[in-house]
C-alpha cells in the first residue's frame, strides 16, 4: 500500500502532509508512532477515571499530532473534544460522546497505518 | 573547520511533534528536547546561554509553557534567549500573551518544513546579528578607547622631535601601513587581516621608533654618515623599542603590544633575512613589521630631511622596487604600486586633526555597513555623553548664554553656566508662558524668534536678530542667533535650534548714538530736515483717525538781526528760538529745524475741548516770542491740519508754508490757519516764492 493509499484510507490529506513534511519516508516514519504515541493510552485512562485535565491535555495532544500529520478526520474529532473538555473538571456525556468518535477514528488510522 | 552547531531546545510534552521537528532542523542544529516546562526548566538552568533558541509548546503538564516564558523573564533569559512558541491553539489571546511574555515569534502547527526552517533560522541570525553587534561595537570603540591613540601620538612625536623630524612621518607611516594593509587583503587572504587587526596594526605602526628613545641624541641627530660603532647603537632601537612594550605590566594579551612589539623589533629586517637584528627570513617576519618597513623606506625617501631633499614619488617607489632601498615581500611591492596613484594626495591632506576625525569616520560606516538600525548601545551613548561633555565645557568657559530650543513640546534648556548666570532652572518647559524666561527673554521676541526657526530650511537654517533682552544687569542689546536643527539627508525635519545670545550692546547703542546724531541739527539739537520729514511720514502714512497739526515757524526779520547784531547772536536767537519751542512742546511731539530760521513743529492734538489746537498754538507762539537779551524777537507761525490719515507729507508741509505766508503777508508777529480758500496758493506757493516776499 501507498502512503498516498494509506491516507486515502483513513481520510487524511496527503498532499498537505507531502508538501509540509517533504517525503514519504519522514511521513511513514512519524505515522508509524501514532498507534503507540502514549497520548492515546493517557487519553484513555484519564476518560475512565474522569480526569478531565488530563483527559483534555492528551486529547489536545493528540490534536496536534493529528494536524501535524494532516491525518483530517481524527483531527476534527480529536479537535471536538479538545473543545469539550478544555476548562472543565469533569467529563461530561456530551465528552464521552466525542471520545467513541475519536477511538473510532483513531481505530481506522490504526488500521490503514498497520497496512503500510 | 565546521563551525559548531547552535542549540535548540524543543520542549513538547508529546515525543512525536518534537521529533517532528528535530527531523526538521537536526540538520542545521543540535536538537534538546524537554517534555514538559520542568525538564526544560532543569535544562536552562544547566546549559544557561548556550542555548541558542528555544521552541516552546504552551499546552504541557508539569509546567506549561506560560508558566516557562515567566521564569525565564525572572531569571532574565528572555533577554538573551530567542523563544518560539508552537502550538495547535490558535487563539489570538493565547497568542498575545506569549508575546507579552517575551516570545518573539510563533509557529501554528501543522508544522511547515519550510515554515519551520526560515522561521527559526531568522530569528536566530536576528538575535545572532543582535548579539554580533554588541560585540563589534565593544570591539570596536571600545578598543579605540583603550587603545589611546592619543597616548600613542603623543608618545612617537616625542620620538618624532628628539630625532628632529617634523612629526608627520608617524602620520605617513601610518597612512601608508593602512592603506597597503587594506590592498593587501584585497589581494590575498594570506594573512588574517580584519578590518579591526588592520587599524589595530595602523595604530600600532605610530611606536614604531620608540626605541630611539635609548639612542643618545648625539648620535640620533648626527649629520653625517654613522661610523660603524654609531650604527650598531642606533640599530639597537629596534630591539630596545621591543623590550620597552614587553616589559610594560600589563595583565594577559594585550594586541596592541604585541603588535607593536612585532613592529618595533623588526621593522629593520629584509625579505632576504639581511636585515637586523634578528636576520628573520620572508614570512618569519610578521607581516606587521613587513608593512611598516615598506611604509617607513617610502615616507623616508619622499620627505624632505635635514640631510637630502624629498624624492618624486614615482621615484620613490621605483627605487623601492628596484631593491635599492632594501629587500621587501614582492606582494607588498606590488600593493604599494597599486596604491601609489592615491597615496601622493592622501598623503599631502593628512593632518592629524583629520586622522582622528577619519577614524571617527571610519569606524562609523563600518558600524553601519555591517548592520541596519541597531539599538543604541551602552557604547554609543558612552560615545555621545562624551560629546556632550565636551560641548558642556566648550559653553561653560565661553561664557555665553546658549540655549537649546526644542519644539515639540516646547522647551529651552539653558547650558549649566547659562542656566547658573540667569539664575533659571535648566531646563524651561513651555518658555512662553514661563514668566522668568519672559523676564529675560520678552514672550514676543521669543515667539517671533521661533517662528524664525521654523521658517528655516535646511540650506538656510541661521537665524540672528537683535533685540532688547534681561540678562539680570537691565535691558541691553543683544544679538540672538540660532541654527535651526534640520536632521536626516532624504526628508529633513526640524528637530530643534541651538542658540546663542551675544552682548552687543555697546555696539548697539554706539550705532543708535551715532544714528541720532546724524538726524539732528547741530546747532540747536532738533531734528533736521530730513529727519523731521521720516519721523512725521512715520505717523503720516499709518491709517488712523488721529489728528495733527503741522505748525511752521519763522523768525521775523531774522535777515535785520542778523545784519544789525551780527552772526553770532543771529545764532543765539536761533538756539534761543529751539529752546523756547522745545520747552512749549511734548516730549511726544516733534520739533525740527528747517534751515536758516525755519522750524516745524508736528503735534497730535484731540480736539477734546474747544479750539484746542488754536488754544496749543496761542501757547506755543506766546512762549517762543519774546526778547533775547536787549532785542525783540518774535514770530510767524503757519498751522496745518489733519484730520485723519494716510495723509501726504508735502502737501501737508506746502499747507503750513501757505497758512505761513498768508499771516506774514498780513499782520506780522502773528500766526494763522490754512482753509480752503488758501487752496489756489498750494501749488505756487513753493519755500522759493516765499523767501524772496520775505526778504
Amino acid at each position: 500500500m501507498t502512503v498516498k493509499e494509506c491516507y486515502d484510507e483513513m481520510d487524511g490529506n496527503y498532499d498537505s502532509v507531502v508538501g509540509r513534511l517533504r517525503s514519504d519516508e519522514r511521513i511513514v516514519r512519524f505515522l508509524s508512532r501514532v498507534p503507540t504515541d502514549p497520548c492515546i493510552t493517557e487519553l484513555e485512562t484519564s476518560m475512565a477515571s474522569g480526569d478531565a485535565p488530563t483527559a483534555f491535555r492528551a486529547s489536545h495532544t493528540l490534536k496536534g499530532i493529528c494536524l501535524n500529520l494532516s491525518l483530517d478526520k481524527l483531527a476534527v474529532s480529536a479537535n471536538a473534544l479538545t473543545d469539550e473538555l478544555r476548562g472543565k473538571d469533569a467529563i461530561s456525556d456530551e465528552a464521552k460522546k466525542l471520545y467513541e468518535e475519536v477511538k473510532a477514528n483513531f481505530a481506522v488510522v490504526a488500521a490503514a497505518i498497520s497496512k503500510l | 573547520m565546521q563551525p559548531k552547531k547552535k542549540n535548540i531546545l524543543i520542549v513538547d510534552d508529546s515525543e512525536l511533534n518534537r521529533l517532528l521537528l528535530s527531523d526538521i532542523l537536526f540538520e542545521d542544529y543540535n536538537i534538546i528536547e524537554a517534555e514538559n516546562g520542568m525538564q526544560a526548566m532543569a535544562i536552562l538552568h544547566e546549559h544557561g546561554v548556550d542555548i541558542s533558541l528555544m521552541l516552546l509548546d504552551i499546552v504541557m503538564p508539569e509546567m506549561d509553557g506560560f508558566e516557562v516564558l515567566a521564569a525565564m523573564n525572572k531569571n532574565g533569559w528572555i533577554e538573551t534567549i530567542p523563544v518560539i512558541m508552537i502550538s495547535a491553539e490558535s487563539g489570538g489571546a493565547y497568542i498575545d500573551h506569549a508575546y507579552d511574555l517575551g516570545a518573539i515569534d510563533y509557529i501554528n502547527r501543522p508544522f511547515d518544513e519550510r515554515t519551520v526552517k526560515h522561521r527559526v533560522a531568522s530569528n536566530f541570525m536576528m538575535s545572532i546579528k543582535q548579539k554580533e553587534m554588541q560585540e563589534m561595537l565593544s570591539d570596536q570603540i571600545y578598543q579605540k578607547e583603550k587603545d589611546n591613540n592619543l597616548m600613542i601620538e603623543i608618545l612617537s612625536h616625542i620620538v618624532e622631535f628628539r630625532n628632529g623630524e617634523s612629526g608627520l612621518h608617524v602620520l605617513h607611516v601610518r597612512t601608508i601601513t593602512e592603506r597597503l594593509l587594506k590592498e593587501l587583503a584585497k589581494k590575498s587572504d594570506k594573512y588574517p587581516l580584519t578590518p579591526a587587526r588592520i587599524k589595530l596594526i595602523a595604530t600600532a605602526s605610530a611606536l614604531h621608533d620608540i626605541g630611539k628613545i635609548s639612542v643618545p641624541s648625539e648620535i640620533l641627530n648626527k649629520p653625517g654618515r654613522f661610523t660603524p660603532e654609531e650604527f650598531e647603537i642606533m640599530k639597537r632601537h629596534t630591539v630596545e623599542g621591543g623590550e620597552m612594550l614587553k616589559t610594560i605590566p600589563i595583565e594577559g594579551e594585550n594586541d596592541l603590544i604585541q603588535v607593536s612589539y612585532a613592529i618595533c623589533r623588526w621593522h629593520h629586517e629584509r625579505y632576504d633575512g639581511r636585515g637586523y637584528p634578528d636576520k628573520l627570513v620572508g614570512d618569519e617576519i610578521p607581516i606587521e613589521a613587513q608593512v611598516v618597513s615598506v611604509a617607513d623606506v617610502y615616507d623616508a625617501l619622499t620627505s624632505k630631511r635635514c640631510y637630502k631633499d624629498s624624492l618624486p614619488p614615482e621615484k620613490a617607489i621605483q627605487m623601492i622596487c628596484n631593491g635599492e632601498c632594501g629587500a621587501f615581500n614582492p606582494e607588498l611591492l606590488e600593493c604599494l604600486l597599486a596604491i601609489s596613484g592615491e597615496l601622493e594626495d592622501t598623503l599631502k591632506m593628512a593632518s592629524y586633526g583629520e586622522m582622528t576625525q577619519a577614524d571617527i569616520n571610519d569606524t562609523i560606516q563600518q558600524l553601519f555597513s555591517n548592520s541596519e538600525g541597531s539599538d543604541v548601545t551602552r557604547r554609543m551613548v558612552k560615545q555621545l555623553e562624551h560629546e556632550r561633555l565636551k560641548f558642556k565645557h566648550l559653553s561653560d568657559i565661553s561664557h555665553e548664554i546658549m540655549f537649546e530650543c526644542v519644539f515639540s513640546p516646547e522647551m529651552v534648556k539653558l547650558s549649566d553656566w547659562s542656566a547658573e548666570s540667569l539664575d533659571l532652572p535648566s531646563t524651561i518647559v513651555n518658555p512662553r508662558e514661563n514668566a522668568a524666561w519672559c523676564a529675560v527673554f520678552p514672550k514676543k521676541y521669543f515667539e517671533d524668534f521661533v517662528d524664525a526657526l521654523k521658517n528655516t530650511n535646511p540650506t538656510h537654517d541661521v537665524v540672528s536678530k537683535q533685540m532688547e533682552l534681561d540678562t539680570g544687569t537691565g535691558k541691553k542689546w543683544y544679538k540672538v542667533i540660532g541654527k535651526a536643527l534640520w536632521v536626516g539627508e532624504e526628508n529633513p525635519e526640524l528637530d530643534g535650534a541651538i542658540c546663542k545670545i551675544i552682548d552687543v550692546d555697546e555696539e548697539t547703542t554706539t550705532m543708535k548714538k551715532l544714528e541720532r546724531r546724524a538726524e539732528r541739527d547741530p546747532m540747536t539739537g532738533l531734528y533736521n530736515k530730513a529727519a523731521a520729514r521720516k519721523h512725521i511720514t512715520q505717523f503720516l502714512n499709518a491709517e488712523t483717525k488721529n489728528k495733527y497739526a503741522l505748525m511752521f515757524v519763522d523768525i521775523d526779520d531774522f535777515k535785520h538781526i542778523n545784519d544789525n547784531f551780527g552772526h553770532a547772536f543771529g545764532d543765539k536767537v536761533i538756539q534761543e528760538v529751539a529752546y523756547r519751542i522745545l520747552n512749549n512742546i511734548r516730549s511726544s511731539d516733534i520739533a525740527a529745524r528747517m534751515g536758516g530760521d525755519e522750524f516745524l513743529i508736528f503735534l497730535e492734538f484731540t480736539d477734546e475741548y474747544a479750539d484746542e489746537i488754536a488754544m496749543l498754538t496761542e501757547r506755543i507762539y506766546n512762549g517762543v516770542s519774546g526778547p533775547v537779551d536787549s532785542c525783540n524777537v518774535s514770530i510767524s507761525m503757519g498751522v496745518a491740519c489733519v484730520n485723519g490719515t494716510p495723509f501726504d507729507y508735502d502737501l501737508l508741509l506746502s499747507m503750513a508754508d501757505v497758512a505761513m505766508y498768508s499771516v506774514k503777508k498780513s499782520s506780522k508777529q502773528a500766526y494763522g490757519f490754512y482753509d480752503d480758500s488758501m487752496k489756489g496758493l498750494l501749488k505756487s506757493a513753493t519755500s522759493k516764492d516765499k523767501k524772496g516776499d520775505k526778504k
